[in-house]
This record gives C-alpha cells, sequence and structure tokens, in this order.
C-alpha cells in the first residue's frame, strides 16, 4: 500500500516592490535625485522612473503602464517655480504624473500606495488645492530631509534603515557618480542608463549597508 | 486616502540586486562590474578608516607615550 506523503503547504513567496519616482529632472535637483534612489534602495524597494522609457509617441501609455506595475509611488512636487529656459514655464510633468497615479488608484490599481514630498511647508496647499486633506511629506530640499520623511512615510519591520544607513548608501553612489557617468557617456545623471547603474549601485550598496553582506 | 494618513507598511520583501537589475533591464556583467564597484568603494573607505585609526595611534602613542592596545 503505497504511503501518504504529507506535502508541506507552499510556503508564500513574498514579492519584491517597485516605487514610481515622481522626481524633477533638473541639475539643481541633483543630490535629492541620488537621496531619493538611495533612500528607496535601502527601504529594499526596486525604483523606477518615466525616465527609462525612451521618448516616443508612446510615452504616456508607457508611463500609465510603469505606474501600474508599480507598488507605491513618490511624487515630488518641490520645483513649482518657473524655469530659466526662455520661455519661462513651470513643470507640469510631476502634477500630470501624480494625476494619472491617483485615478489609476481610485479605478485600475486600488492597492497602489502613493505619497507626495514638497520642501516647503504649506504650498501644497496653495499650489495644488485638490489635494487638500492629503498631507504632504517635507524634507525641506535636504538629503538627510529626503530620508527623514522616507522614513516618515514607510515601514519595514525589523529592515527599517535608519538615516545614517540611507546617507552611507548615498554616499556610495557620490563616489561611483563621475565614473557612471562617464561610462554612460552622459553630462547629467537624468538619463535612463545612468539611472539603471545608480539603482544598482544603490542596491548593492543597501546590501553592505542595511541587510549586510552576502545576500544578493 | 490610504496612503497619507498612516506610514505604508512594506509588505514585500526585500528586493535583491538580481530583482532589480531584472526590473531594470540590466545584464548581469554590468550588474557584476557596479557591485565591483560598489565592494571597491567600501574597501577604500575600510582602507581609509583603517589608516586613520593607524595615524592617531601613532600620534597618540608619540603624545603619551601609551599607544592603543
Amino acid at each position: 500500500m503505497p504511503r501518504l506523503q504529507r506535502r508541506k503547504p507552499a510556503k508564500a513567496t513574498r514579492r519584491a516592490e517597485s516605487v514610481f519616482l515622481n522626481i524633477p529632472y533638473d541639475p539643481p535637483f541633483e543630490n535629492l535625485y541620488l537621496a531619493y534612489i538611495a533612500g528607496v534602495s535601502a527601504f529594499g524597494l526596486r525604483p523606477r522612473a518615466a525616465l527609462e522609457i525612451p521618448t516616443s509617441h508612446r510615452r504616456l501609455d508607457r508611463i500609465l503602464s510603469l505606474i501600474q506595475r508599480c507598488e507605491y509611488s513618490i511624487h515630488d512636487l518641490s520645483r513649482v517655480e518657473l524655469d530659466r529656459t526662455p520661455p519661462s514655464t513651470p513643470r507640469f510633468n510631476m502634477p500630470f504624473e501624480l494625476g494619472l497615479t491617483v485615478a489609476l488608484e481610485k479605478t485600475a490599481v486600488p492597492g497602489h500606495a502613493w505619497i507626495v514630498c514638497e520642501s516647503q511647508r504649506f504650498r501644497l496647499k496653495k499650489s495644488l488645492t485638490d489635494l487638500d486633506g492629503t498631507d504632504p511629506y517635507v524634507h525641506d530640499g535636504t538629503i538627510r530631509g529626503v530620508f527623514r520623511e522616507l522614513g516618515n512615510a514607510f515601514v519595514r519591520g525589523r529592515s527599517q534603515p535608519t538615516v545614517d544607513q540611507m546617507m552611507q548608501v548615498y554616499r556610495v553612489l557620490r563616489a561611483n557618480f563621475r565614473t557612471v557617468l562617464r561610462q554612460a557617456g552622459a553630462n547629467h545623471p537624468f538619463h535612463a542608463r545612468v539611472f539603471r547603474d545608480l539603482s544598482i549601485l544603490a542596491r548593492a550598496a543597501a546590501d553592505e549597508a542595511v541587510v549586510g553582506r552576502g545576500r544578493s | 486616502m490610504k496612503c497619507m494618513a498612516h506610514p505604508i507598511k512594506l509588505r514585500g520583501r526585500f528586493a535583491t540586486i538580481r530583482d532589480t537589475a531584472e526590473a531594470l533591464g540590466v545584464s548581469a556583467s554590468r550588474t557584476r562590474e557596479l557591485i565591483d564597484m560598489v565592494r571597491k568603494t567600501y574597501s577604500g573607505t575600510e582602507l581609509r578608516s583603517t589608516k586613520s585609526r593607524a595615524r592617531h595611534a601613532a600620534t597618540t602613542k608619540k603624545k603619551t607615550g601609551k599607544g592603543h592596545s
């Protein structure tokens, strides 16, 4: 008579999660751009951004698809001033992508969670009154401020990174920044390849800084 | 809004380097290069801190006649 074998219940495999970074791509924002990549990676999340998407007429579709594939999104609305390039215009991409995200969260992707970041307290009440009742995370325009607010916005049990650990990841990005730019033939970090390289660097640095060596 | 009032509890596992590379479409060889860059950065930092510790110990010994054990 064949012996009945008890099957072990399948272990629930938890997925790695991604966060869509809706942030400005301009040189004055370079430090905070690196800070977001460092901070998000220190939380064990995969950073994704619209700059991964090549410029084409399908861009909007691909942005929507990217947001849908991310469990979380961070929308930094701290660049609301007019730019210097004539004709001077504010940047509409960030609020527009926030609007897309809110619409997706209300319809197709109800599980998606999003946060809004600002550099100045109370400015959001003036710049985007539709978000009344929504408290932005105010990072004061500083790297440590971004890390502090990420720590306020996200909770990850035992592996919650400290501001110092996120800063350690940031320093690794800074140490290799010029090399990554040179290797990509770029003079600023807002290129798809540079973003991808920085994300991998940040993730590898987070292994050292947050979870300890040997977990890759 | 589920996102604003309370912190978001992350339920997924900690993404590995491979997870991140796959999501971003980075090749295995480029991923290895980038991991090496990080390792070199960390070993450089350790080297510098070891050197500065040694220098500090030597200075202390010279001033006080006592060294760090």
